[in-house]
């Protein structure tokens, strides 16, 4: 079973006793040590993956072994332990930090995990790729429960190969200290910041939240891919450049804690784990729209358990378990019937289920729009 | 016989630098060459496109100057700090001598992401060394040292510290003191003495040392991301960003070979230019 070495070495530096959310948290610095492991991931990588494995069939008992490659943090502690006993299944833990460290780690080859949890907008590629096999939804009676937004969506039209984990959104983390008038709600104060906060803001590296949340500041498409509107994404983002303290995807949790970031671009779950160690940070939907985005369990092409991995999908599916998980780690449920289950205040707290005056996206890159993202998105940060 | 000694002799240097040297180079070398034709999906082939890409890069020549100017700055800091100490440990040392050196090699003993956040929380707003500054009335307000070149140079020179004071303390400590008393003798005054006879001897440890702290500092890239900002990208983060974010090996292959090239260039001049006499 290979270990995530520099995930477990980030969750050594960041994980705190009594922080318990936030997925994403756990650093992206860690694909940092991993850069040098990209070069690694170069063997065996094809024009189209090229990873060849015999289906399983439909009769072949599997091993009672279960590999879950998910984010750190990103589970309650009851889960695995229940599913283990009700199923006799072992399941093997591991955790990555960012999706490009778990896209660097497919593409490197053969791996022994049976259900990642990639973001949404990420399916396409691995698609592409042909880095995934079809869910046995046969063995998933519990999709019925499923929230429908997360069915057949576009990033898997037929249905296949996703079965949501959880939801969030991007917003606004902010400390009420240091915004003036303590409270904010738009994507202005991110895009014309005040001039006391020069300084003390920062965007996430993400070439989707980047793009996609100027485009519904600008008043366009969210999913444009226009020249015109890209050069305004481009414009914008570069004249606000100045007055940015940095683009990152996994300080800001740590800098917002430590009031050195007053105003952050960031995920929902990663900006209540600042807030649960520091009560002036907070977290705003912007009302103009946001993002909202799901990670979903897929099944590598080579898991070697891809029953195993059905059967755990199904137990999660299970709303009372849907409930317990998402209670925990602070995100959204795609599971309907597991809203009644979760406590009133986490139901109520807007940051979390937003009310549906407020738009959200759900934004998938594929196609051409991969290429013109990346490279406007490219031009704003080497500019 | 005695050829065929010599031979074993280089084999398992040869093959281990083979194996995890070349072979990967290798792999480079082909990615290089390939094409991207999507997100993450590449086509092997012979394309030289990527490198008039990556010349073409954005924000590459500012971003290369930055690298080298943060590494020369880092790489003088180190030599400045290293060379007292390292001519401490070997003239003064005495029985300490190795017991110094380990506590020089110490930080090693960590991680360099758990050194790198050290000093994330000792630069910050609320840092350990603005609170202590504004403590003691120093400053009247907390400096924003994160983000800054500042931050970014100081700890690269702090980092690659080390490897500025082996190779020194090891040229120091050949240096025959017969020598330094010859010249007191000759009535060489001791700035005469240092400039004639000790920091020549020493100039092959100075030139190692300034290979090893310039060449990784240059490449360096992690140090600008943590403590870094949106004003103190590195030509290592370009290549970075292409591999990771990006998922274009082709043209962060060709990025690294560039970068290699203009760290070759940079280790060949300091070789020529310092190196001279002493090789």
């Amino acid at each position: 079973m290979p270990r995530d070495r520099d995930g477990n070495e980030l969750n050594l530096l960041i994980q705190r006793p009594g922080a318990r959310i936030g997925r994403r948290q756990a650093m992206r610095v860690a694909a940092l040590l991993g850069a040098a492991g990209a070069l690694d991931a170069c063997s065996g990588d094809t024009s189209t993956g090229g990873q060849s494995q015999s289906a399983t069939t439909l009769d072949t008992p599997e091993e009672k072994v279960l590999n879950f490659y998910n984010w750190s943090d990103y589970i309650d502690e009851k889960t695995i332990p229940n599913f283990q006993k009700q199923n006799g299944i072992k399941v093997n833990y591991d955790n990555y930090s960012s999706n490009e460290d778990l896209l660097s780690k497919m593409r490197a080859g053969r791996t022994q995990y049976d259900i990642i949890v990639p973001t949404n907008w990420f399916v396409p590629t691995y698609l592409r790729l042909d880095l995934l096999q079809p869910i046995r939804m046969d063995l998933v009676p519990n999709a019925k429960n499923l929230d429908p937004t997360f069915v057949k969506a576009d990033y898997d039209p037929e249905g296949k190969y996703t079965i949501p984990w959880q939801w969030g959104t991007t917003g606004l983390g902010y400390n009420t200290t240091k915004v003036p008038g303590g409270e904010l709600d738009s994507w202005k104060s991110l895009y014309e910041p005040d001039a006391g906060l020069s300084g003390k803001i920062s965007m996430l590296r993400e070439v989707t939240d980047v793009i996609a949340s100027t485009l519904i500041y600008l008043g366009k498409d969210p999913n444009s891919t226009d020249p015109a509107d890209m050069k305004a994404v481009q414009d914008t983002v570069r004249e606000l450049k100045p007055k940015l303290k940095k683009f990152t995807s996994d300080t800001y949790i740590d800098e917002l804690t430590a009031n050195e970031t007053w105003l952050a671009q960031g995920w929902s779950g990663d900006v209540f784990q600042a807030a649960d160690e520091n009560d002036k940070v907070t977290y705003v939907i912007p009302k103009e729209g946001s993002l909202q985005w799901a990670d979903v369990m897929c099944v590598p092409k080579t898991a070697p358990h891809p029953k195993n991995a059905a059967k755990f999908m199904n137990y999660v599916l299970d709303p009372k378990i849907a409930a317990q998980i998402s209670a925990y780690v602070s995100y959204g449920t795609p599971v309907t019937a597991a809203k009644q289950l979760i406590p009133k205040e986490q139901l109520d707290d807007p940051s979390i289920y937003p009310p549906s005056s407020i738009k959200l996206h759900i934004v998938t890159l594929s196609g051409p729009k991969i290429q013109t993202w990346q490279t406007a998105f490219d031009g704003i940060l080497s500019s | 016989m005695r050829r065929f000694t010599g031979t074993l002799l280089v084999l398992p240097g040869a093959l281990w630098l083979l194996v995890l040297f070349f072979v990967p180079l290798g792999y480079v070398a082909v990615y290089s060459v390939a094409t991207n034709v999507d997100f993450a999906v590449v086509s092997f082939g012979f394309d030289l496109s990527n490198f008039r890409q990556a010349l073409d890069t954005p924000g590459l020549v500012a971003s290369t100057i930055r690298a080298a100017t943060y590494a020369l700055s880092a790489t003088l800091i180190a030599l400045v700090i290293a060379y007292p100490l390292a001519y401490f440990i070997a003239r003064r040392g005495g029985h300490y001598k190795n017991f110094l050196i380990v506590l020089i090699m110490l930080p090693f003993f960590s991680s360099y992401l758990i050194r790198v956040f050290a000093w994330v929380t000792l630069l910050r707003g609320e840092g350990v060394v603005n609170t202590a500054l504004t403590g003691l009335g120093v400053l009247k307000e907390p400096i924003g040292f994160l983000g800054t070149p500042f931050a970014v140079i100081i700890v690269l020179a702090y980092d690659y510290l080390p490897f500025m004071v082996l190779p020194l303390y090891v040229a120091l400590e050949r240096l025959d003191p017969a020598l330094l008393e010859a010249s007191k003798d000759l009535g060489a005054t001791k700035s005469v003495t240092f400039a004639k006879v000790t920091w020549p001897l020493a100039m092959p440890g100075v030139v190692a040392g300034l290979l090893l702290v310039f060449v990784p500092a240059l490449g360096d890239f992690v140090t600008a991301e943590l403590v870094g900002g949106v004003r103190t990208q590195v030509v290592g983060q370009v290549v970075y960003r292409q591999f990771l974010s990006f998922q274009n090996y082709p043209l962060g292959s060709a990025l690294a070979f560039l970068l290699m090239g203009i760290s070759l260039l940079a280790a060949l001049l300091i070789t020529r230019i310092l190196g001279r006499e002493s090789f």
